[in-house]
């Protein structure tokens, strides 16, 4: 299953590929492209990645959920290219038996993935002007 | 296996950021035996002076796995430079 993709981010295919008989809770997070940053204008992001790398990093970071949350199944996908506002950049599933842990795997899983996983936004203004992101 | 004369050659990868400075996606070094990703590291900052400011913050990685200074580089091996990642 790859995680990194060029098209728009199949929802209900990602949720399909946690939900089970044994979870009584799937939850959901979403990134989508927003329309301002630091006072901005912005008009639409390219998201650039280090795609094997991102893949692996992504495989490994939904392994080490399994293995943190026993039970818990985890899925995400991240979609690179240039978005328009409002598309979904990321999308990150988790199904739990139990709510809590969702909640904190889900959590865990938007920050490490912005703290490690090698995409970059390159976010362009309404002006015409364009920058590259470095950090989140 | 490599001779131990012949010349180790790498080849760095630039994303993001670094990429739009570096002018090139990516590019070669050649390097003497051992050689470790500080090795690296400093080739780099000979080569590109822009890298020198930047290079604290940013990360290194070797076929693809985060790595510290003193990871062993072999012939062949790709580095990617990783600027601060801002997925998401």
């Amino acid at each position: 299953m790859r995680h990194i993709v060029l098209e728009p981010i199949d929802a209900r295919a990602l949720i399909a590929r946690v939900a089970g008989p044994d979870a009584g809770a799937v939850l959901t997070f979403a990134g989508t492209v927003r329309d301002r940053h630091h006072g901005r204008e912005v008009v639409g992001i390219d998201y650039h990645g280090y795609e094997p790398m991102a893949e692996r990093e992504l495989e490994r970071l939904e392994r080490e959920i399994t293995a943190r949350w026993p039970g818990l199944r985890a899925a995400i996908s991240h979609r690179l290219g240039h978005l328009e506002l409002g598309e979904l950049s990321v999308l990150i599933a988790v199904a739990s038996p139990h709510r809590p842990d969702g909640f904190d795997a889900l959590r865990h899983a938007i920050e490490e993935l912005k703290r490690r996983v090698p995409i970059w936004k390159r976010e362009l203004y309404a002006d015409g002007a364009s920058a590259w992101l470095e950090g989140s | 296996m490599d001779a131990t004369d012949d010349p180790l050659r790498v080849e760095v990868l630039f994303f993001a950021l670094a990429h739009e400075l570096a002018g090139t996606p990516r590019t070669t070094l050649e390097l003497r035996r051992p050689a470790t990703v500080g090795d690296v590291d400093a080739a780099l900052r000979a080569r590109y002076a822009w890298l020198g400011a930047r290079l604290a913050t940013y990360r290194i990685a070797l076929d693809e796995e985060f790595v510290g200074a003193d990871a062993v580089v072999g012939h062949g091996a790709v580095l990617a430079i990783i600027p601060p990642v801002s997925g998401g």
